[in-house]
C-alpha cells in the first residue's frame, strides 16, 4: 500500500473513535480491514481520495446515530426523567389554560420575582462590586 | 440486497461491499460504517451468524435458518407487488 493509502487507512482508524467504545471492539478492526480493501483497489490518488472522503463522511453519520440510539437506551433517560419532567411541563400548561385566573397570578409573581431579583443584584453589584466614581 | 449476496454463500465485509457493487445496476458502494451497523442488527435479530475465518484472518457471516426465511419471504413479497402492478402498467403502455 503506498503511503497516502496508509495516511487514508490511519485518519479512518482515528475517526473510528467516534464511535461508542463497544462497537469499537466488536467491529472496529473489521471495518478497518474492509475499508484498506476499498482503498487498496482505488483507481488513482483521486478516487482513492473520493473514496475516504465518502466512507469517513459515512462513518461521521454513523457514529451519530449510534450515540444517539446509545442515548435512548440508557436507563437514565429512557425512562422516568424525561417522562416525568415532560408530565410535569404538560400538567403546568394545562393547569394555566384551565384557570385564567392562576394564569394571572403566576404571572404577576413571576415578574414580581424577577424585577426584585434584578433590583437587588443592580444595588449590590454598585455597592459592592463597581462603586460610584466619587472621590 | 445484503441478505441476498449472503443467501450465495458466506462473505467477509469487504466481500459484501464488491457483490453488492457488483449486482446493483447502479453500482451501489455501501460503505464499512453502514455495512457493519446493517450487519450489527441482522446479528442482534439472529438473521446471520459470524465467525471467525482463522486462515483469512478475518470475520465471515452466513445466513441463518431464519434470515432464508427472511429472503424467501421478501423475495415472495415483491414478486406479488410486480405481479399486481404489470397488468395495470401493460395496459396503459
Amino acid at each position: 500500500m503506498s503511503k497516502r493509502g496508509r495516511r487514508s487507512v490511519w485518519a479512518y482508524r482515528a475517526l473510528l473513535r467516534l464511535l461508542p467504545q463497544r462497537i469499537q471492539q466488536e467491529d472496529g478492526a473489521e471495518m478497518v480491514l474492509a475499508f484498506k480493501d476499498l482503498i487498496d483497489e482505488a483507481r488513482g490518488p483521486l478516487h482513492r481520495l473520493a473514496l475516504t472522503i465518502y466512507a469517513s463522511a459515512r462513518l461521521l453519520g454513523v457514529a451519530a446515530a449510534e450515540w444517539r440510539d446509545l442515548f435512548r437506551r440508557s436507563p437514565s433517560t429512557s425512562g422516568s426523567r424525561i417522562d416525568s419532567l415532560r408530565a410535569d411541563v404538560g400538567f403546568f400548561l394545562r393547569s394555566l389554560r384551565r384557570d385564567k385566573g392562576l394564569a394571572a397570578m403566576v404571572v404577576v409573581i413571576t415578574s414580581l420575582g424577577v424585577g426584585a431579583t434584578a433590583t437587588v443584584f443592580s444595588v449590590i453589584h454598585v455597592l459592592a462590586f463597581k462603586p460610584p466614581a466619587l472621590r | 440486497m445484503i441478505l441476498a449476496v449472503l443467501s450465495e454463500g458466506p462473505l467477509h465485509g469487504y466481500g459484501m461491499i464488491k457483490a453488492v457493487a457488483a449486482r446493483s445496476p447502479s453500482g451501489v458502494l455501501l460503505d464499512p460504517a453502514n455495512l457493519y451497523r446493517v450487519l450489527r442488527r441482522m446479528r442482534e435479530d439472529g438473521w446471520i451468524d459470524p465467525h471467525e475465518d482463522k486462515e483469512a484472518g478475518r470475520r465471515v457471516y452466513t445466513l441463518t435458518p431464519r434470515g432464508r426465511a427472511v429472503v424467501s419471504a421478501e423475495l415472495t413479497r415483491l414478486e406479488a407487488l410486480l405481479a399486481q402492478a404489470r397488468p395495470g402498467m401493460e395496459s396503459a403502455g
